[in-house]
Protein backbone atom coordinates (compact mmCIF):
# COMPACT_ATOMS: atom_id res chain seq x y z
CA UNK A 1 0.00 0.00 0.00
CA UNK A 2 1.92 3.22 -0.97
CA UNK A 3 0.85 6.81 0.36
CA UNK A 4 0.75 8.49 -3.20
CA UNK A 5 -2.43 5.70 -4.44
CA UNK A 6 -5.46 7.93 -4.89
CA UNK A 7 -7.56 6.85 -2.57
CA UNK A 8 -11.49 6.80 -3.74
CA UNK A 9 -13.21 7.57 -0.27
CA UNK A 10 -10.36 10.24 0.41
CA UNK A 11 -11.23 13.88 -0.84
CA UNK A 12 -9.64 15.03 -4.22
CA UNK A 13 -8.81 18.45 -4.23
CA UNK A 14 -10.42 20.21 -7.34
CA UNK A 15 -10.17 23.45 -8.99
CA UNK A 16 -13.53 25.15 -9.92
CA UNK A 17 -12.90 25.88 -13.70
CA UNK A 18 -16.66 27.79 -14.40
CA UNK A 19 -19.64 28.65 -13.16
CA UNK A 20 -23.07 28.29 -14.86
CA UNK A 21 -25.57 31.19 -13.06
CA UNK A 22 -28.78 29.08 -13.19
CA UNK A 23 -31.03 31.38 -11.27
CA UNK A 24 -30.31 34.43 -8.66
CA UNK A 25 -29.74 31.35 -6.02
CA UNK A 26 -28.80 28.75 -8.02
CA UNK A 27 -25.38 28.15 -9.44
CA UNK A 28 -23.88 25.37 -11.60
CA UNK A 29 -20.13 24.88 -10.33
CA UNK A 30 -17.30 22.60 -13.20
CA UNK A 31 -14.32 21.17 -12.51
CA UNK A 32 -12.52 18.11 -13.71
CA UNK A 33 -12.54 14.90 -11.78
CA UNK A 34 -11.71 11.28 -13.71
CA UNK A 35 -14.00 9.34 -11.37
CA UNK A 36 -17.18 12.01 -11.25
CA UNK A 37 -17.04 12.52 -14.68
CA UNK A 38 -17.28 8.66 -15.37
CA UNK A 39 -20.91 8.65 -12.80
CA UNK A 40 -23.85 7.74 -13.80
CA UNK A 41 -27.36 9.08 -13.87
CA UNK A 42 -28.38 9.19 -10.16
CA UNK A 43 -24.86 9.39 -8.60
CA UNK A 44 -23.80 11.58 -6.08
CA UNK A 45 -20.43 13.09 -5.03
CA UNK A 46 -19.82 14.00 -1.20
CA UNK A 47 -18.25 17.70 -1.72
CA UNK A 48 -15.86 18.89 0.41
CA UNK A 49 -16.77 23.13 1.11
CA UNK A 50 -12.80 24.01 2.37
CA UNK A 51 -13.29 24.70 6.37
CA UNK A 52 -17.33 24.43 6.22
CA UNK A 53 -18.51 21.29 6.03
CA UNK A 54 -19.06 18.41 3.24
CA UNK A 55 -22.24 16.85 1.81
CA UNK A 56 -23.69 14.66 -0.50
CA UNK A 57 -24.73 16.44 -3.83
CA UNK A 58 -25.69 15.60 -7.03
CA UNK A 59 -23.67 15.16 -10.01
CA UNK A 60 -25.45 17.51 -12.62
CA UNK A 61 -23.26 16.96 -15.55
CA UNK A 62 -20.53 14.14 -16.39
CA UNK A 63 -18.81 14.80 -19.60
CA UNK A 64 -15.83 14.19 -21.98
CA UNK A 65 -12.43 15.13 -20.97
CA UNK A 66 -12.86 14.73 -17.06
CA UNK A 67 -15.42 17.32 -16.79
CA UNK A 68 -17.71 16.75 -14.18
CA UNK A 69 -20.36 19.41 -11.94
CA UNK A 70 -22.43 20.06 -9.12
CA UNK A 71 -25.39 22.72 -9.19
CA UNK A 72 -25.92 24.18 -5.48
CA UNK A 73 -28.85 26.70 -4.30
CA UNK A 74 -26.63 29.08 -1.78
CA UNK A 75 -29.92 29.59 0.33
CA UNK A 76 -28.17 28.64 3.76
CA UNK A 77 -25.19 30.22 4.99
CA UNK A 78 -22.97 26.89 4.16
CA UNK A 79 -24.31 26.23 1.07
CA UNK A 80 -23.77 30.12 0.04
CA UNK A 81 -20.20 29.64 0.77
CA UNK A 82 -20.32 26.97 -1.87
CA UNK A 83 -22.21 29.21 -4.30
CA UNK A 84 -19.97 32.02 -3.97
CA UNK A 85 -16.53 29.46 -5.35
CA UNK A 86 -14.19 31.90 -7.35
CA UNK A 87 -13.50 30.10 -11.05
CA UNK A 88 -9.78 28.78 -9.76
CA UNK A 89 -10.53 28.15 -6.22
CA UNK A 90 -10.26 24.52 -4.30
CA UNK A 91 -13.16 21.81 -3.40
CA UNK A 92 -12.89 18.57 -2.39
CA UNK A 93 -14.66 15.80 -3.74
CA UNK A 94 -15.24 12.02 -3.11
CA UNK A 95 -17.01 9.22 -4.73
CA UNK A 96 -19.07 9.21 -6.66
CA UNK A 97 -21.31 7.17 -4.76
CA UNK A 98 -24.68 5.17 -5.01
CA UNK A 99 -26.60 3.48 -7.31
CA UNK A 100 -28.52 5.17 -10.19
CA UNK A 101 -31.64 5.62 -12.23
CA UNK A 102 -32.08 2.81 -14.06
CA UNK A 103 -31.76 3.52 -18.48
CA UNK A 104 -34.54 2.16 -20.72
CA UNK A 105 -35.25 3.25 -24.30
CA UNK A 106 -39.22 3.17 -23.29
CA UNK A 107 -41.62 6.08 -23.34
CA UNK A 108 -40.48 7.78 -19.99
CA UNK A 109 -41.85 10.66 -17.94
CA UNK A 110 -39.43 12.75 -15.80
CA UNK A 111 -40.13 14.95 -12.83
CA UNK A 112 -38.10 17.78 -11.59
CA UNK A 113 -38.81 20.46 -9.29
CA UNK A 114 -36.21 23.13 -9.09
CA UNK A 115 -32.71 21.51 -7.91
CA UNK A 116 -34.11 18.78 -7.88
CA UNK A 117 -33.34 18.65 -11.93
CA UNK A 118 -29.94 18.14 -11.16
CA UNK A 119 -29.59 14.67 -11.21
CA UNK A 120 -32.59 14.25 -13.94
CA UNK A 121 -31.07 16.14 -16.76
CA UNK A 122 -27.82 13.45 -17.14
CA UNK A 123 -30.58 11.10 -17.11
CA UNK A 124 -32.70 12.74 -19.47
CA UNK A 125 -29.57 12.96 -21.96
CA UNK A 126 -29.19 9.16 -21.57
CA UNK A 127 -32.52 8.52 -22.08
CA UNK A 128 -32.29 10.40 -25.43
CA UNK A 129 -29.08 8.92 -26.65
CA UNK A 130 -30.56 5.07 -25.89
CA UNK A 131 -33.36 6.08 -28.28
CA UNK A 132 -36.00 6.75 -25.91
CA UNK A 133 -39.45 9.06 -26.35
CA UNK A 134 -38.55 11.22 -22.82
CA UNK A 135 -41.51 13.98 -21.30
CA UNK A 136 -39.70 16.37 -19.06
CA UNK A 137 -41.69 18.13 -16.41
CA UNK A 138 -39.35 20.89 -14.97
CA UNK A 139 -41.11 22.84 -12.39
CA UNK A 140 -40.45 25.87 -9.64
CA UNK A 141 -41.89 28.37 -8.12
CA UNK A 142 -41.24 31.27 -10.94
CA UNK A 143 -39.52 31.45 -14.15
CA UNK A 144 -36.61 33.36 -13.10
CA UNK A 145 -35.87 30.80 -10.35
CA UNK A 146 -36.37 27.79 -12.66
CA UNK A 147 -32.48 26.25 -13.18
CA UNK A 148 -31.13 24.80 -16.30
CA UNK A 149 -33.49 26.89 -18.39
CA UNK A 150 -30.42 27.05 -21.60
CA UNK A 151 -30.15 23.06 -20.78
CA UNK A 152 -33.90 22.02 -20.94
CA UNK A 153 -34.31 24.46 -24.34
CA UNK A 154 -31.51 22.74 -25.08
CA UNK A 155 -32.82 19.01 -25.10
CA UNK A 156 -36.52 20.05 -25.76
CA UNK A 157 -34.71 20.43 -29.92
CA UNK A 158 -33.67 17.14 -29.20
CA UNK A 159 -35.15 13.96 -31.39
CA UNK A 160 -38.04 12.66 -28.84
CA UNK A 161 -37.97 15.01 -25.85
CA UNK A 162 -40.79 16.73 -25.08
CA UNK A 163 -39.91 19.26 -21.70
CA UNK A 164 -42.84 21.03 -20.06
CA UNK A 165 -42.48 23.75 -17.76
CA UNK A 166 -44.86 24.08 -14.40
CA UNK A 167 -44.27 27.53 -12.46
CA UNK A 168 -46.43 28.01 -9.75
CA UNK A 169 -46.74 32.26 -10.61
CA UNK A 170 -47.29 30.81 -14.23
CA UNK A 171 -44.73 33.09 -15.71
CA UNK A 172 -44.16 30.49 -17.64
CA UNK A 173 -45.53 27.28 -18.77
CA UNK A 174 -48.53 25.66 -17.20
CA UNK A 175 -49.15 27.66 -13.58
CA UNK A 176 -49.17 24.45 -11.79
CA UNK A 177 -47.08 22.62 -9.49
CA UNK A 178 -44.48 20.43 -11.26
CA UNK A 179 -46.45 17.26 -9.83
CA UNK A 180 -49.83 18.42 -10.35
CA UNK A 181 -49.02 19.29 -14.63
CA UNK A 182 -47.11 15.38 -14.17
CA UNK A 183 -50.74 13.97 -12.91
CA UNK A 184 -52.13 15.94 -15.94
CA UNK A 185 -50.08 14.23 -18.49
CA UNK A 186 -50.29 10.99 -17.16
CA UNK A 187 -54.10 11.11 -17.23
CA UNK A 188 -53.87 11.11 -21.06
CA UNK A 189 -50.76 9.81 -22.33
CA UNK A 190 -48.75 6.57 -21.75
CA UNK A 191 -45.57 5.80 -20.05
CA UNK A 192 -43.53 2.54 -18.96
CA UNK A 193 -41.32 4.14 -15.88
CA UNK A 194 -41.72 7.54 -14.02
CA UNK A 195 -38.29 9.37 -12.62
CA UNK A 196 -38.70 11.94 -9.96
CA UNK A 197 -36.52 14.16 -8.07
CA UNK A 198 -37.11 17.41 -5.78
CA UNK A 199 -38.77 18.51 -2.54
CA UNK A 200 -39.72 15.55 -0.84
CA UNK A 201 -43.45 16.05 -0.55
CA UNK A 202 -43.64 16.67 -4.07
CA UNK A 203 -41.79 13.09 -5.45
CA UNK A 204 -44.37 11.22 -2.43
CA UNK A 205 -47.28 13.11 -4.67
CA UNK A 206 -46.12 12.06 -8.07
CA UNK A 207 -44.91 8.68 -6.31
CA UNK A 208 -48.63 7.86 -5.73
CA UNK A 209 -49.96 9.24 -9.39
CA UNK A 210 -47.52 6.46 -10.17
CA UNK A 211 -49.38 3.86 -8.38
CA UNK A 212 -52.85 4.61 -9.29
CA UNK A 213 -51.80 4.28 -12.94
CA UNK A 214 -49.54 1.16 -12.17
CA UNK A 215 -46.74 2.78 -14.04
CA UNK A 216 -43.06 1.81 -11.88
CA UNK A 217 -40.99 5.05 -10.99
CA UNK A 218 -37.88 5.49 -9.41
CA UNK A 219 -36.98 8.78 -7.13
CA UNK A 220 -33.64 9.92 -5.81
CA UNK A 221 -34.04 10.42 -2.05
CA UNK A 222 -31.75 13.73 -0.06
CA UNK A 223 -30.84 12.29 3.36
CA UNK A 224 -28.06 14.10 5.82
CA UNK A 225 -25.19 12.13 4.74
CA UNK A 226 -21.55 12.02 6.46
CA UNK A 227 -19.71 9.31 5.76
CA UNK A 228 -21.17 8.13 2.06
CA UNK A 229 -19.43 4.75 2.58
CA UNK A 230 -22.17 2.79 4.43
CA UNK A 231 -20.59 3.26 7.84
CA UNK A 232 -22.22 5.89 9.77
CA UNK A 233 -25.97 4.93 9.74
CA UNK A 234 -26.98 8.96 8.81
CA UNK A 235 -28.69 8.31 6.21
CA UNK A 236 -30.97 4.96 6.58
CA UNK A 237 -34.51 4.91 5.65
CA UNK A 238 -36.09 1.80 7.09
CA UNK A 239 -33.58 -0.84 6.65
CA UNK A 240 -32.29 0.54 3.38
CA UNK A 241 -28.62 2.90 3.26
CA UNK A 242 -28.96 5.28 0.56
CA UNK A 243 -25.15 5.91 0.47
CA UNK A 244 -24.98 2.61 -0.62
CA UNK A 245 -28.62 1.47 -1.88
CA UNK A 246 -29.70 4.90 -3.64
CA UNK A 247 -30.16 7.50 -3.47
CA UNK A 248 -32.07 5.93 -6.25
CA UNK A 249 -35.15 4.03 -4.67
CA UNK A 250 -37.88 2.33 -6.76
CA UNK A 251 -41.32 1.52 -6.14
CA UNK A 252 -41.04 -1.53 -4.16
CA UNK A 253 -38.02 -0.07 -1.84
CA UNK A 254 -40.70 3.21 -1.37
CA UNK A 255 -43.44 1.19 -0.65
CA UNK A 256 -41.45 -0.83 2.32
CA UNK A 257 -40.48 2.61 3.60
CA UNK A 258 -43.93 4.28 3.54
CA UNK A 259 -43.63 4.76 7.27
CA UNK A 260 -40.84 7.23 6.18
CA UNK A 261 -40.64 8.63 2.62
CA UNK A 262 -42.91 11.79 2.46
CA UNK A 263 -43.31 11.22 6.37
CA UNK A 264 -40.23 12.17 8.20
CA UNK A 265 -36.27 12.43 7.90
CA UNK A 266 -34.01 12.71 10.03
CA UNK A 267 -31.33 15.62 11.50
CA UNK A 268 -27.75 15.72 12.26
CA UNK A 269 -28.55 14.22 15.75
CA UNK A 270 -30.56 11.35 14.04
CA UNK A 271 -33.89 12.69 15.58
CA UNK A 272 -37.47 12.00 13.58
CA UNK A 273 -38.16 15.39 11.54
CA UNK A 274 -41.60 15.68 10.23
CA UNK A 275 -41.52 17.26 6.23
CA UNK B 1 -18.44 -34.93 13.46
CA UNK B 2 -21.71 -33.42 14.64
CA UNK B 3 -22.47 -30.17 13.50
CA UNK B 4 -19.98 -27.64 15.72
CA UNK B 5 -21.47 -25.36 18.00
CA UNK B 6 -20.58 -21.99 17.40
CA UNK B 7 -22.95 -20.51 20.35
CA UNK B 8 -20.71 -18.02 22.98
CA UNK B 9 -21.63 -17.15 25.96
CA UNK B 10 -20.65 -13.24 27.61
CA UNK B 11 -21.71 -13.30 31.06
CA UNK B 12 -25.30 -13.61 31.05
CA UNK B 13 -26.21 -13.70 28.05
CA UNK B 14 -25.50 -16.44 25.20
CA UNK B 15 -24.91 -15.39 21.41
CA UNK B 16 -26.05 -17.77 18.69
CA UNK B 17 -22.65 -17.13 16.78
CA UNK B 18 -19.08 -14.98 18.29
CA UNK B 19 -19.99 -12.19 15.66
CA UNK B 20 -21.23 -8.65 16.96
CA UNK B 21 -21.74 -5.57 14.68
CA UNK B 22 -19.64 -2.83 16.56
CA UNK B 23 -20.82 0.79 18.02
CA UNK B 24 -21.12 3.38 15.46
CA UNK B 25 -21.90 1.83 12.40
CA UNK B 26 -25.03 1.28 11.08
CA UNK B 27 -26.30 1.56 14.51
CA UNK B 28 -28.62 4.42 15.08
CA UNK B 29 -31.72 2.94 13.52
CA UNK B 30 -33.60 0.36 15.24
CA UNK B 31 -34.65 -1.14 11.43
CA UNK B 32 -30.71 -1.25 10.07
CA UNK B 33 -29.51 -3.25 13.81
CA UNK B 34 -32.35 -5.73 12.83
CA UNK B 35 -31.38 -6.24 9.53
CA UNK B 36 -27.36 -6.82 10.72
CA UNK B 37 -28.97 -9.27 12.89
CA UNK B 38 -30.70 -10.96 10.24
CA UNK B 39 -27.86 -10.86 7.82
CA UNK B 40 -26.16 -13.14 10.66
CA UNK B 41 -24.67 -10.79 13.59
CA UNK B 42 -24.68 -12.62 16.82
CA UNK B 43 -25.97 -9.40 18.46
CA UNK B 44 -25.66 -5.82 17.72
CA UNK B 45 -23.78 -3.01 19.45
CA UNK B 46 -26.07 0.69 19.07
CA UNK B 47 -24.31 4.06 18.24
CA UNK B 48 -22.64 5.55 21.43
CA UNK B 49 -26.07 7.36 23.29
CA UNK B 50 -25.61 10.17 25.50
CA UNK B 51 -27.81 12.41 28.00
CA UNK B 52 -28.94 15.25 25.36
CA UNK B 53 -28.76 14.96 21.33
CA UNK B 54 -25.64 15.95 19.44
CA UNK B 55 -25.27 16.76 15.83
CA UNK B 56 -21.57 15.90 15.63
CA UNK B 57 -19.08 17.23 13.80
CA UNK B 58 -19.30 18.97 10.06
CA UNK B 59 -17.82 17.09 7.47
CA UNK B 60 -15.42 15.71 6.23
CA UNK B 61 -16.58 12.92 9.43
CA UNK B 62 -15.11 10.08 7.22
CA UNK B 63 -11.92 9.51 5.42
CA UNK B 64 -10.37 6.29 4.29
CA UNK B 65 -6.32 6.02 4.68
CA UNK B 66 -4.37 2.99 3.70
CA UNK B 67 -5.47 0.31 5.53
CA UNK B 68 -8.53 1.62 6.74
CA UNK B 69 -10.63 5.06 8.00
CA UNK B 70 -10.21 7.62 9.91
CA UNK B 71 -13.44 9.07 11.28
CA UNK B 72 -14.59 11.75 13.69
CA UNK B 73 -18.67 11.92 13.48
CA UNK B 74 -18.35 13.38 17.52
CA UNK B 75 -20.69 11.18 18.43
CA UNK B 76 -23.65 12.34 17.15
CA UNK B 77 -26.91 10.92 18.66
CA UNK B 78 -30.28 11.50 19.12
CA UNK B 79 -30.02 11.80 23.20
CA UNK B 80 -31.60 9.06 25.59
CA UNK B 81 -34.81 10.06 25.40
CA UNK B 82 -35.49 9.67 21.95
CA UNK B 83 -33.84 6.84 21.59
CA UNK B 84 -35.84 5.42 24.47
CA UNK B 85 -38.81 6.55 22.47
CA UNK B 86 -38.09 4.43 18.90
CA UNK B 87 -37.48 1.45 21.44
CA UNK B 88 -41.12 1.70 22.50
CA UNK B 89 -41.97 2.56 19.17
CA UNK B 90 -40.34 -0.23 17.64
CA UNK B 91 -41.71 -2.90 19.40
CA UNK B 92 -40.36 -5.94 20.25
CA UNK B 93 -36.96 -6.68 19.72
CA UNK B 94 -36.33 -10.18 18.03
CA UNK B 95 -32.48 -9.42 18.63
CA UNK B 96 -29.95 -8.75 21.49
CA UNK B 97 -29.33 -5.49 21.09
CA UNK B 98 -26.59 -3.47 23.44
CA UNK B 99 -27.09 0.17 23.91
CA UNK B 100 -23.43 1.21 23.62
CA UNK B 101 -23.51 4.53 25.87
CA UNK B 102 -21.24 7.31 26.85
CA UNK B 103 -20.82 10.48 29.14
CA UNK B 104 -18.28 12.73 30.94
CA UNK B 105 -19.04 11.25 34.42
CA UNK B 106 -20.59 8.70 36.65
CA UNK B 107 -23.81 10.85 37.35
CA UNK B 108 -24.21 10.80 33.28
CA UNK B 109 -24.03 7.20 32.88
CA UNK B 110 -25.78 6.15 35.72
CA UNK B 111 -28.79 8.27 34.40
CA UNK B 112 -28.92 7.11 31.12
CA UNK B 113 -28.42 3.72 31.90
CA UNK B 114 -31.16 4.20 34.28
CA UNK B 115 -33.58 5.40 31.82
CA UNK B 116 -32.51 2.60 29.12
CA UNK B 117 -32.91 -0.33 31.74
CA UNK B 118 -36.05 -0.72 31.98
CA UNK B 119 -36.49 -0.93 27.56
CA UNK B 120 -35.97 -4.60 25.79
CA UNK B 121 -32.08 -4.09 25.50
CA UNK B 122 -30.05 -7.01 26.22
CA UNK B 123 -27.30 -4.87 27.95
CA UNK B 124 -25.07 -1.55 28.15
CA UNK B 125 -21.41 -1.25 26.77
CA UNK B 126 -19.76 1.60 28.18
CA UNK B 127 -18.40 3.82 25.70
CA UNK B 128 -14.99 4.88 27.89
CA UNK B 129 -12.72 5.11 25.08
CA UNK B 130 -13.85 7.38 22.35
CA UNK B 131 -10.69 8.85 21.38
CA UNK B 132 -11.98 12.36 19.69
CA UNK B 133 -14.48 14.40 22.33
CA UNK B 134 -12.81 16.11 25.07
CA UNK B 135 -14.43 15.58 28.10
CA UNK B 136 -15.72 11.68 27.02
CA UNK B 137 -13.87 9.08 26.20
CA UNK B 138 -10.19 8.77 26.29
CA UNK B 139 -9.59 11.20 29.42
CA UNK B 140 -11.87 8.50 31.31
CA UNK B 141 -10.15 5.78 30.11
CA UNK B 142 -6.68 6.96 30.51
CA UNK B 143 -7.64 7.36 34.85
CA UNK B 144 -7.98 3.59 35.90
CA UNK B 145 -9.88 5.11 39.12
CA UNK B 146 -12.54 7.14 36.92
CA UNK B 147 -13.05 4.34 35.03
CA UNK B 148 -13.64 2.06 38.00
CA UNK B 149 -15.87 4.36 39.62
CA UNK B 150 -18.15 4.72 36.42
CA UNK B 151 -18.61 0.83 35.84
CA UNK B 152 -19.21 0.45 39.46
CA UNK B 153 -22.06 3.42 38.81
CA UNK B 154 -23.43 1.84 35.84
CA UNK B 155 -23.41 -1.27 37.21
CA UNK B 156 -25.51 -0.13 40.17
CA UNK B 157 -28.18 0.76 37.69
CA UNK B 158 -28.40 -2.74 35.76
CA UNK B 159 -28.17 -6.18 36.12
CA UNK B 160 -28.13 -6.89 32.78
CA UNK B 161 -24.64 -7.92 30.90
CA UNK B 162 -22.09 -4.77 31.11
CA UNK B 163 -19.19 -4.33 28.66
CA UNK B 164 -16.47 -1.97 29.05
CA UNK B 165 -15.41 -0.76 26.10
CA UNK B 166 -11.57 -0.16 26.13
CA UNK B 167 -8.98 2.01 23.89
CA UNK B 168 -5.23 1.31 23.33
CA UNK B 169 -4.11 5.18 23.86
CA UNK B 170 -3.74 4.92 27.29
CA UNK B 171 -0.66 3.39 29.51
CA UNK B 172 -1.59 0.64 30.31
CA UNK B 173 -5.06 -1.40 28.89
CA UNK B 174 -4.77 -3.64 31.58
CA UNK B 175 -4.95 -1.42 33.93
CA UNK B 176 -8.15 0.00 32.90
CA UNK B 177 -9.64 -3.52 32.20
CA UNK B 178 -8.48 -4.56 35.69
CA UNK B 179 -10.69 -1.45 36.95
CA UNK B 180 -13.57 -2.36 34.86
CA UNK B 181 -13.63 -5.58 36.02
CA UNK B 182 -13.42 -4.28 39.86
CA UNK B 183 -16.04 -1.94 39.34
CA UNK B 184 -18.47 -4.96 38.23
CA UNK B 185 -18.13 -5.16 34.60
CA UNK B 186 -19.09 -8.39 32.80
CA UNK B 187 -16.85 -8.30 29.65
CA UNK B 188 -14.36 -6.26 28.50
CA UNK B 189 -14.01 -5.30 24.87
CA UNK B 190 -11.10 -4.29 23.26
CA UNK B 191 -10.73 -2.27 21.38
CA UNK B 192 -11.70 1.77 20.60
CA UNK B 193 -10.40 3.57 17.62
CA UNK B 194 -6.79 4.91 17.90
CA UNK B 195 -5.97 8.58 18.11
CA UNK B 196 -4.56 9.45 14.05
CA UNK B 197 -4.90 12.04 11.49
CA UNK B 198 -4.45 12.96 7.93
CA UNK B 199 -3.79 16.31 6.14
CA UNK B 200 -3.94 16.93 2.54
CA UNK B 201 -1.06 17.64 0.64
CA UNK B 202 -2.52 20.05 -1.91
CA UNK B 203 -3.84 22.07 0.52
CA UNK B 204 -1.63 21.53 3.87
CA UNK B 205 -5.46 21.18 5.48
CA UNK B 206 -6.11 18.27 8.11
CA UNK B 207 -8.59 16.07 6.37
CA UNK B 208 -11.03 15.88 9.26
CA UNK B 209 -12.95 19.09 10.35
CA UNK B 210 -12.21 17.87 13.76
CA UNK B 211 -8.31 17.14 12.62
CA UNK B 212 -7.98 14.44 14.66
CA UNK B 213 -10.30 10.94 14.50
CA UNK B 214 -10.59 7.74 15.29
CA UNK B 215 -8.24 4.91 13.11
CA UNK B 216 -10.47 2.00 12.39
CA UNK B 217 -10.18 -1.17 10.02
CA UNK B 218 -7.07 -3.64 9.37
CA UNK B 219 -4.61 -0.88 10.50
CA UNK B 220 -5.06 -1.19 13.77
CA UNK B 221 -5.46 -5.25 14.02
CA UNK B 222 -2.40 -5.83 15.70
CA UNK B 223 -2.48 -3.36 18.17
CA UNK B 224 -6.55 -4.99 19.16
CA UNK B 225 -4.94 -8.55 19.22
CA UNK B 226 -2.16 -7.66 21.35
CA UNK B 227 -4.93 -5.64 23.60
CA UNK B 228 -7.16 -9.32 23.75
CA UNK B 229 -4.20 -11.27 24.33
CA UNK B 230 -2.83 -9.45 27.67
CA UNK B 231 -6.00 -8.29 28.83
CA UNK B 232 -7.48 -11.89 28.75
CA UNK B 233 -4.19 -12.81 30.62
CA UNK B 234 -5.15 -10.46 32.83
CA UNK B 235 -8.47 -10.99 34.12
CA UNK B 236 -10.86 -13.42 34.49
CA UNK B 237 -13.81 -12.41 32.20
CA UNK B 238 -14.95 -12.87 29.14
CA UNK B 239 -13.16 -10.29 26.32
CA UNK B 240 -14.81 -9.12 23.10
CA UNK B 241 -12.37 -8.67 20.07
CA UNK B 242 -12.35 -5.54 17.95
CA UNK B 243 -10.55 -3.78 15.66
CA UNK B 244 -9.98 -4.44 11.87
CA UNK B 245 -12.02 -7.80 11.65
CA UNK B 246 -12.53 -8.41 7.68
CA UNK B 247 -12.92 -11.97 7.59
CA UNK B 248 -12.87 -15.47 9.55
CA UNK B 249 -9.25 -15.62 9.81
CA UNK B 250 -9.10 -12.24 11.21
CA UNK B 251 -11.90 -13.37 14.05
CA UNK B 252 -9.99 -16.87 14.30
CA UNK B 253 -6.92 -14.81 15.07
CA UNK B 254 -8.88 -12.96 18.25
CA UNK B 255 -10.67 -15.89 19.39
CA UNK B 256 -6.94 -17.40 19.74
CA UNK B 257 -5.63 -14.33 21.44
CA UNK B 258 -8.71 -14.83 23.84
CA UNK B 259 -11.29 -13.43 22.17
CA UNK B 260 -15.08 -14.87 23.28
CA UNK B 261 -16.19 -12.97 20.08
CA UNK B 262 -15.76 -10.16 17.66
CA UNK B 263 -16.95 -7.07 16.75
CA UNK B 264 -16.99 -5.52 12.99
CA UNK B 265 -17.66 -2.22 12.05
CA UNK B 266 -15.52 -0.91 9.53
CA UNK B 267 -15.81 -4.09 7.55
CA UNK B 268 -19.25 -3.66 6.66
CA UNK B 269 -18.09 -0.39 4.01
CA UNK B 270 -15.87 -3.51 2.33
CA UNK B 271 -18.44 -6.15 2.62
CA UNK B 272 -21.77 -4.65 3.80
CA UNK B 273 -24.00 -6.86 5.78
CA UNK B 274 -22.84 -10.24 4.28
CA UNK B 275 -19.85 -10.09 6.55
CA UNK B 276 -21.56 -11.59 9.72
CA UNK B 277 -22.36 -14.84 7.24
CA UNK B 278 -19.00 -14.76 5.79
CA UNK B 279 -17.22 -14.97 8.86
CA UNK B 280 -19.64 -17.34 10.54
CA UNK B 281 -19.50 -19.81 7.37
CA UNK B 282 -15.68 -19.45 7.46
CA UNK B 283 -14.97 -20.80 11.08
CA UNK B 284 -18.05 -23.08 10.87
CA UNK B 285 -15.79 -24.75 7.95
CA UNK B 286 -12.27 -24.44 9.88
CA UNK B 287 -14.29 -26.04 12.76
CA UNK B 288 -15.15 -28.98 10.94
CA UNK B 289 -11.97 -28.86 9.28
CA UNK B 290 -10.13 -28.99 12.39
CA UNK B 291 -12.73 -30.94 14.25
CA UNK B 292 -13.17 -28.59 16.78
CA UNK B 293 -17.00 -29.21 18.77
CA UNK B 294 -17.20 -26.11 20.26
CA UNK B 295 -16.49 -22.54 19.81
CA UNK B 296 -15.18 -21.68 23.40
CA UNK B 297 -12.35 -24.61 22.05
CA UNK B 298 -10.34 -22.16 20.61
CA UNK B 299 -10.33 -19.23 22.74
CA UNK B 300 -7.02 -18.22 23.82
CA UNK B 301 -5.44 -21.06 22.33
CA UNK B 302 -2.36 -18.53 21.40
CA UNK B 303 -1.73 -18.32 25.31
CA UNK B 304 -0.62 -22.21 25.32
CA UNK B 305 2.33 -21.54 23.51
CA UNK B 306 4.44 -18.92 25.71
Amino acid sequence: MSGWRTLINRPRLVKVESVVDESPEIRTLIFRDGPSSAAVPGQFIMVWILGVDENPMSISMAGPEDLAAVTVRGHTPNSRVLYDSQVGSFIGVRGPYGNSFTLTSGRSLVVGGGTGLAPLLPLVEKLQQLGGEVTLVAGAKTVVALPFKQRTSALSQLQGVTVKIATEDGSRGAKALASQLAEKILATHDFDRIYTCGPEPMMHRVFHVGEKRGIPLETSLERVMKCGVGLCGSCTMGKYVLCTEGPVLDSARLREVSSEFGVHQRDHCGRKVPF
Amino acid sequence: MPEPDLSTQIGPITLGNPTMLASGVMGSSLHTLQRAFDAGAGAVVSKSIGLEPRAGYQGPTVVEVDCGYLNAIGLANPGVHEFARELEEYGTLAFPLIASVFGGSAEEISAIIRILDGYAVSGFELNLSCPHVKGAGVEVASNPELVREIVHAARSQTSKILVAKLSAGVTSIVKTAEAAVDGGADALCAMNTLRAMAIDIQTSRPLLSNVIGGLSGSAIKPVAVRCVYEISEAVDKPVIGCGGVQNWQDALEFLLAGASAVQMGTALTYKGFDVFREVVEGLRKYMIEKNVENVKNLVGLAHTHQ
